[in-house]
């Protein structure tokens, strides 16, 4: 299954919004989207709003981890926008959710882009 | 073979290939459908299996071959069991790079975390297998 994509550049950082399941069939979609609206922009921030996304992977996760790397190579942050109880549990266990900065919606993501 | 595992044993073989990943949640959720298993450990069950039918996939995809996966699944003595086998040699394949590692490491830390008991026997002539068992409460 193909995951769906919507993006927006917005003043300061670009909005990319995922609904699907991330896994290993379809994570490089992912990967590629990020670096295909990250080219598109001068907005070094990314907030990526994977509210709809309702299954993820070590794939998924791995994907994440890269992308994240990336942007604070390039002078950015990346902001999750989460609300699964599912995968906020998969963050936990991995250690992930120490790593990640995680907002639970875009306002709240915008906040933590301030400060 | 205990009664209880002959009459609750379902097993099914997709190839390692990714696009079959969701075919194997969607056993999980079948299955576990006919059984009191609350939604949650459902949720835990499908994230642990899928993570290692991934392993098997991602060993297929380095060996450039599309090997089998067999998947068993039943209850005996108040577990439900999971049985992932492959025939994937990884042997004469590509290395797994710094990447393939990561993930392995996470997803194999999530099947540890979210199931009660896992045994790997892993063969790099023949393949793995992986079993996996969660209590749940049968009524």
């Amino acid at each position: 299954m193909n995951l769906s994509f919507q993006y927006k550049n917005e003043d300061g950082y670009m909005l990319l919004t995922v609904k699907g399941e991330i896994d290993l069939y379809n994570a490089k979609q992912l990967k590629e989207k990020v670096g295909y609206v990250t080219e598109d922009t001068d907005a070094a921030n990314l907030v990526l709003d994977i509210r709809n996304v309702k299954y993820i992977d070590s794939t998924g996760l791995g994907i994440l981890i890269g992308i994240k790397r990336r942007i604070a190579e390039g002078g950015g942050r990346l902001i999750l926008v989460l609300t699964s109880e599912r995968i906020i549990k998969l963050f936990s266990i991995t250690g992930l959710s120490n790593i990640f900065t995680i907002a639970e919606n875009k306002e709240a993501a915008l906040k933590k882009l301030e400060q | 073979m205990s009664d209880q595992k002959k009459d609750t044993l379902v097993e099914i073989n997709i190839p390692g290939n990714p696009e079959f990943l969701r075919v194997v949640r969607l056993l999980v959720s079948g299955y576990a459908s006919n059984h009191p298993i609350p939604l949650d450990e459902v949720e835990d069950i499908k994230v642990a299996v899928s993570e290692a039918c991934n392993n098997a996939i991602q060993k297929s995809e380095r060996a450039g071959y599309s090997g089998s996966i067999k998947i068993s699944c039943w209850l005996e003595d108040s577990f439900v069991f999971f049985k992932i086998e492959d025939n994937i040699s990884e042997t004469g394949g590509e290395e797994p790079d710094e990447t393939d590692d990561i993930e392995r490491g996470l997803g194999f830390l999530l099947i540890q975390t979210l199931m009660d008991e896992v045994d790997v026997d892993s063969d790099p002539d023949t393949g793995t297998r992986i079993l996996m068992k969660k209590k749940i409460d049968v009524a």
